[in-house]
């Protein structure tokens, strides 16, 4: 039998690390030991993955939603509700509340869905390639106008908030400055990857327009010549203010709620020694986020701030509904959890938490404004019927009902079908350019 | 006919994202203005003339009327310091009067708190909107939140009134200890029992609520009915918040920017068409800000983010006219490609709270400011 002190930091390890976790679950956890929890949370590839058919086959439209109102981010739910690797999924939440945008603008769930793909692909990586990822995602680039932005057109709203909002927080760049790296982005804009007419609306692509981009020097940040997007990025990693800004989010994330972000500039850190601690450990491994977190998971610090953040809109839905237990087969009205009335307030379609760290600036005792709270607590009753925990155990029963009928009545695809069935998929990426079907269909039946 | 109980009341009207000044108030007849702004220029024909200098939006004729009655205070160059230029910084700086530190209380919240200390009534600020604004933020002062009047309460969507008030019951039973067992759970359970209590208590405004007055169908005219309704309900509210946006018009302005202002406009004209027919007006008046102005230069499509803006107070006991000067647009004048700000926000927030609210400013806002005199 675990001791109990094992089981409440297990527990709280769960909980930052992931949308927490059931007591069976956690004892299985300490048996096998902390340092060991952390190093599996930090290895999503050796997991089982999510089985996303499971969710297409009921909600065809989750994938590529489009426009589709409430299915938008039905995915993204359903891989919180049911993965095996939480602490890549958190990661996407992580990056998504710095990173924001949202259907308001955007319009179009597929972008904004590659995009929290590409934080579940390398949220844990490289900071370089994520600030890159998101620097070339259409979603961000028509959110923040980057596509309006060309030579002697410059438009600066993604120079900004790159600086502002993504790297190194507000007052540690001049005006100067902001002007300069909106010019070295010039050119960086998306195109359609098939033409909208007469088929209608097709996803987009990043695409690089050189004669639309600025060549002439541009003085950045103590650095001139004639500098790239890339280079910028380069020289803003440089900064040290981007290193405290990104440690002090892990620090609000993941250890303890600070003050509102746009206040950092003013505010000295809860804990200013974590903080220094945060980035030593983001410069000496030139800013590998899992290294970064794998410090901090083990460190005291973070062991010693039990119950010291107020729980997120998206931390209550999920880790409620994963608490109370059941995956599998998502019963009708999963899309009734991604109105974000569920996660955010009502208002426009917004993915989780877009209000949440950056976007508008919302930690900790902010969630708990008498509306959020109403939200919380009558989540689901803006549309369709309230979702009851025991419609989800219903869905366990009824999945694994569904499995037995499976297995008793679909036999394995000839191999003719199986081979159309791989061809018309590979059709479809190289029609779409998007991310395909992970051939599940072939592995599950 | 509905009679209010006379005290004083501000209803707060936030344009968010950065309204643009130079096209909201427009310099129409400098030169100046057209060579910076040769893709969103408003041109000199489409503009409203106030006076020979300056024009209003073609979209704000209802501020036009409102102007010729005496009723709109047009307040230049309104901002402050060393703008960061951030929404989110800047919003923070107009909210809680703060713009070297973290302020962590809104000066609104403060004003509840000066009004109503007993907390006696939890409805004396009502935020409009998906969530409270930070300017109406102090622990313990009580906010209610409401995004939609109409549905507006706890668990509306249970429909069998017998079940909704067992659940009611029961999150009243889950609140009501939780106090005094320590301050999150202090926090906790009374905003749950005001969020209880403001449910019950707005949940009438709707019902009291008769006009012949038909508001426009946008969001933000919807949002001024329901302020209207609440208002007229004579529920002791003194200070409303509701916000409109998004202003942050760094592309394709020219379309966007209008059907903002146009909205706005019209929704302020039903607003006070609405009270005025009912006999409401008297003792409101209307503050409109936004966090900054816009760059001088247009982008070819839009604005980018700038500094000075202007406030307009409307309302009976406005004294219409201009206040403060428009700032200069020369060239040698900018500072970061901007007109500098002339008038300190705090000083309007002054008059508001000492000549309207009759309360002390200084411990409100931190400090004297230059007071426009926009009252009657």
């Amino acid at each position: 039998m675990a001791h109990s002190d094992d089981i409440a930091l297990m527990a709280h390890l769960m909980r930052r690390a992931g949308f927490g976790a059931r007591r069976e679950e956690l004892e299985a956890r300490v048996e096998k030991g902390y340092e060991a929890t952390v190093e599996e949370l930090l290895s999503p590839d050796l997991e089982d993955p999510v089985d996303i058919y499971d969710l297409y086959r009921y909600q065809p439209w989750a994938w590529k939603p489009g426009t589709i109102y409430g299915m938008g981010h039905a995915a993204w739910v359903y891989r919180m509700l049911n993965t095996n690797a939480p602490l890549q999924e958190k990661m996407t939440v992580f990056w998504h509340a710095i990173f924001a945008t949202g259907v308001s603008k955007v319009d179009h769930w597929d972008e904004i869905m590659d995009m929290i793909d590409a934080f579940r692909d390398n949220g844990l990586g490289k900071f370089r390639d994520i600030v890159l990822s998101v620097a070339r995602n259409p979603a961000m680039i028509y959110w923040l106008d980057n596509n309006e932005n060309l030579n002697g057109r410059i438009n600066e709203n993604w120079g900004r908030e790159l600086l502002e909002l993504f790297t190194m927080g507000v007052t540690n760049y001049t005006e100067g400055d902001v002007y300069e790296c909106s010019r070295a982005f010039t050119g960086w804009t998306m195109t359609p990857k098939l033409p909208r007419f007469p088929m209608g609306r097709f996803d987009w692509e990043f695409e690089y327009r050189d004669e639309i981009h600025d060549h002439s020097n541009k003085s950045f940040l103590g650095h001139v010549g004639d500098l790239s997007g890339e280079e910028i990025v380069d020289i803003v990693l440089q900064q040290p203010s981007t290193a405290r800004f990104i440690a002090r989010h892990l620090y609000t994330f993941f250890v303890a709620d600070e003050a509102q972000v746009p206040a950092w500039s003013v505010t000295p850190p809860r804990d200013p020694d974590a903080i220094d601690r945060l980035v030593e450990k983001l410069y000496s491994t030139d800013y590998d986020i899992g290294e970064t977190i794998r410090f901090l998971l083990k460190s005291d610090f973070f062991k010693e701030a039990q119950f010291a953040k107020v729980k997120s809109p998206v931390d209550v839905m999920i880790g409620t509904l994963r608490l109370v237990g059941g995956s599998g087969v998502p019963p009708p009205g999963i899309g009734n959890l991604s109105p974000p009335g569920c996660f955010n307030g009502p208002g426009t379609p917004q993915p989780p938490v877009s209000r949440g760290l950056a976007h508008r600036a919302r930690v900790g005792q902010q969630w708990l404004d008498n509306d959020p709270y109403q939200l919380l607590h009558g989540h689901g009753q803006r549309r369709g019927p309230p979702w009851h925990p025991g419609d989800y155990r219903r869905a366990a029963r009824e999945r694994r009902h569904v499995s037995r009928r499976v297995r008793r009545h679909v036999s394995r695809p000839s191999r003719a079908a199986r081979r159309r069935c791989r061809v018309k998929t590979g059709t479809r990426r190289s029609r779409l350019g998007g991310r395909p079907p992970d051939m599940g269909v072939e592995r599950r039946l | 006919m509905t009679t209010t109980n006379k005290e004083p009341v501000l209803v707060v009207l936030q344009m968010t994202g950065g309204n643009d000044y130079l096209n909201t108030v427009i310099p129409y007849t400098d030169g100046m203005y057209y060579d910076y702004r040769p893709a969103v220029g408003v041109a000199e024909q489409d503009v409203i003339p106030i006076d020979s200098t300056v024009g209003l939006h073609p979209e704000m004729r209802p501020f036009k009327n409102a102007y010729d009655e005496g009723d709109l205070a047009i307040i230049h160059g309104v901002g402050y310091a060393n703008s960061p230029r951030s929404h989110f910084r800047s919003m923070d700086i107009w909210h809680t009067c703060e713009p070297d530190t973290l302020g962590t209380e809104g000066w609104l919240g403060k004003v509840v708190r000066e009004i109503d200390p007993n907390k006696e009534n939890v409805v004396t600020a009502v935020s409009m909107g998906p969530s409270m604004f930070r300017a109406l933020s102090v622990p313990g002062v009580p906010v209610a939140c409401v995004d939609n009047l109409d549905k507006y309460g706890l668990m509306t969507n249970v429909e069998e009134s017998q079940q909704r008030e067992r659940l009611l019951e029961r999150y009243k039973r889950l609140y009501g200890p939780a106090v005094g067992s320590g301050p999150v759970m202090d926090f906790l359970g009374q905003t749950g029992l005001d969020a209880l209590a403001g449910a019950d208590i707005l949940k009438v405004a709707p019902q009291r609520y008769e006009s012949s007055v038909e508001y426009a169908e946008t969001s933000i005219g919807r949002k001024l009915r329901s302020i209207a309704q609440i208002h007229m309900a004579d529920l002791g509210t003194r200070v409303f918040y509701v916000d409109q946006g998004s202003y942050d018009s760094h592309s394709n302005q020219a379309g966007m920017h209008d059907k903002l202002l146009a909205d706005m406009s019209r929704g302020v004209q039903d607003f006070f068409d609405d009270l005025r027919a009912h006999e409401a007006a008297d003792n409101v008046i209307m503050l409109i800000f936004s966090e900054f102005g816009r760059r001088t230069y247009d982008n070819g499509s839009g604005t980018d983010h700038g500094a000075a803006g202007a406030v307009f107070m409307i309302g009976d006991a406005v004294a219409g006219g201009q206040y403060s000067t428009y700032p200069s647009i020369k060239r040698e004048d900018l500072e970061q490609g901007d007109p500098v700000p002339n008038l300190d926000f705090r000083g309007v927030y002054s008059t508001i709270i000492e000549d309207w609210l009759r309360l002390d400013a200084k411990s409100i806002v931190g400090g004297t400011f230059e007071k426009p005199r926009f009252l009657n």
